[in-house]
């Protein structure tokens, strides 16, 4: 891992819910991670995968049964009640379902946290017109909730949450409840966020396509526990887990090839004895001519199926599904040759 | 006019200066037993909302004893419950007939409902919000003050609202057995005299407060949803 000081810690924490006498849901099993200052760290899983539950561990909204929350090496867990609120003005967090109130304008929304923060009024005042320029709702600053469509209201809550200038904000599936136009405004409102005043940002979502746009950092939940973890460009060319593919393949279309692959082989010009391939390029192999070199040097018909290149963490990703006509030894060799190139091939139907 | 008004309603035109002080009494015993109701309704429901046991201040004792004690005290009827309170309204208010002996007797039987009204106010306010408040390092205190009583003070005026229409028809029983008010005034000369006219407006005057309560409540309630 890397060496910068962590802003977050999480050692072995677990949680358990009792529903009734005894059913247990075990929310979060024995979880550690560390989140580094001013990365957008993405915690990725399935509804039930216990994500929420890991994010409000961080807060401590949810107390640990076991283990320890570090933020930025003082454990969490040890502080009293009244000390713990002092600490959570220190971390924002935003919700799927924005949680403003309803009785208090934009601007009263955003100046709700700064009681007893010690500022005059004016200083008061003057932070939330800032807020508001950030978030650019400089005009709705006296509307109320009700009033704003559901992403106007997601900047209110940012800016509600960086009011009193927390290094951390949680975004709780944020941008779930938006459409796809507003959850890319969203995505870049959080990143500037991060560029501009350095917050370190931890962000759970059920959705690959998110993570991709802003994450630094990328773990995958699954019943509980992290089963992977790495930064974003690793997570997405070198997959371990199988659940970490699916979320992958989620976001491209690949999973609809792959079905109709299996349904009809021959819409998709797959010809009877013809192998067909998966094969994932990282970016020293995108830039090669691989498909012609194959079909060169192994004498084989090479018919792209599906192909998908796409930028993560601002370098090339690409992914293509071929089918190999040719003999078995040549098919063979060309995808050992593949292999032997840090290209990852997986055989994934027989035409 | 007056004429008319002599004529169709003349118990009423006799007895117009007792139905003064009648009306007069009641609104005294609504408005006193209203706002004493209040603050401890008001009391009550923050503590049923802050003490439940996904509250945040989960507290099973206080929870469990509230509850149940408001069950009781709305499961006795008024009627009895006043005989029953008799002896103790005696001794904190040095009687227990007329206007002063009904107060008394009217919060016992007001403050449980009100309380009730007030926890199903509160519980409409949003989890969310609450857990927002929580998020941003709010104590308990300033959750029941800035949030719990600000979102829900709309549901909390209509309940209001509400208990008031209630107290109103309650300060009437207590007029039956010596309370003062509407209520006494209507027993002794509409029921006990025949004289229908004064039973008639005596109903038309306790429609036109409950209306005029109703819709106070309703106008406020709105004006502060946004």
């Amino acid at each position: 891992m890397d060496d910068r000081p962590s802003q977050i810690e999480l050692k072995n924490v677990s949680k358990t819910f009792s529903l009734g006498t005894r059913e247990n849901v075990h929310a979060v099993r024995d979880v550690s991670l560390r989140i580094s200052r001013g990365d957008i760290f993405g915690i990725i899983g399935f509804s039930g995968a216990g994500k929420s539950t890991l994010v409000r561990l961080i807060n401590l909204l949810e107390r640990p049964d076991t283990g320890q929350v570090l933020l930025e090496g003082h454990d969490l867990t040890a502080l009293p009640e009244k000390e713990l609120r002092g600490q959570r003005r220190g971390i924002g967090m935003i919700f799927q379902q924005f949680n403003l109130m309803a009785s208090r304008t934009v601007q009263e929304n955003i100046a709700y946290p700064l009681f007893g923060s010690g500022l005059s009024s004016r200083e008061k005042k003057e932070k939330v017109n800032n807020l508001l320029g950030l978030v650019g709702l400089h005009e709705k600053a006296a509307a109320y909730p009700t009033q704003l469509s559901g992403g106007q209201k997601q900047r209110v809550a940012i800016a509600r949450a960086l009011a009193c200038s927390p290094g951390v904000l949680l975004c709780d599936e944020a941008t779930s409840a938006l459409d796809p136009q507003t959850t890319g405004d969203i995505l870049r409102l959080l990143r500037d966020v991060n560029a501009k005043l350095g917050v370190t940002i931890v962000l759970i979502t059920h959705e690959m396509a998110v993570v991709k746009e802003i994450c630094s950092h990328v773990a995958v939940m699954e019943d509980g526990r992290v089963v992977e973890e790495g930064s974003l460009y690793d997570i997405f060319s070198q997959p371990r887990e199988a659940i970490t593919r699916r979320f992958i393949d989620v976001a491209s279309n690949i999973r609809k090839t792959e079905d109709m692959l299996r349904e009809n082989p021959e819409n998709l010009g797959v010809k009877p004895g013809d192998v067909v391939a998966r094969v994932d390029f990282k970016q020293s192999s995108t830039r090669q001519a691989v498909v012609s070199y194959l079909s060169r040097t192994y004498s084989l018909d090479v018919n792209i199926v599906f192909g998908n290149v796409e930028m993560v963490a601002g370098l090339p990703l690409g992914t293509l599904v071929v089918s190999f006509s040719g003999a078995e030894a040549d098919v063979k060799r060309a995808i050992d040759w593949l292999a032997g190139h840090d290209i990852r091939v997986e055989v994934i139907a027989h035409g | 006019m007056a004429e008319y008004f002599a004529q169709t309603f003349p118990n009423v035109v006799r007895t117009a200066a007792e139905l003064q002080r009648c009306v007069g009494q009641t609104l005294w015993m609504v408005s006193l037993s209203g706002l004493i109701s209040a603050a401890f309704g008001v009391l009550f429901g923050v503590l049923l909302t802050v003490c439940a046991p996904r509250g945040i201040r989960p507290n099973r004792l206080v929870f469990q004893t509230l509850d149940k004690s408001i069950n009781l005290f709305r499961a006795i009827p008024f009627i009895i419950m006043m005989a029953l309170l008799l002896p103790l309204t005696r001794l904190l208010v040095g009687t227990g007939i007329g206007t002063k002996g009904a107060v008394f007797p009217l919060i016992i039987g007001t403050v449980p409902f009100f309380s009730r009204q007030i926890h199903a106010a509160l519980c409409e306010v949003d989890p969310g919000v609450v857990e927002a408040a929580q998020a941003m390092g709010s104590s308990p205190l300033e959750i029941v003050i800035r949030v719990y009583l600000k979102e829900g003070l709309p549901g909390m005026i209509r309940g209001a609202a509400i208990t008031l229409v209630n107290l109103v028809a309650l300060s009437a029983m207590a007029g039956t057995v010596g309370g003062g008010g509407l209520g006494d005034y209507a027993i002794r000369y509409g029921f006990q005299r025949s004289q229908t006219d004064v039973t008639i407006v005596t109903v038309v005057i306790l429609l036109l407060l409950v209306t005029l309560i109703q819709s106070l409540g309703a106008w406020l309630a709105r004006r502060l949803n946004h």
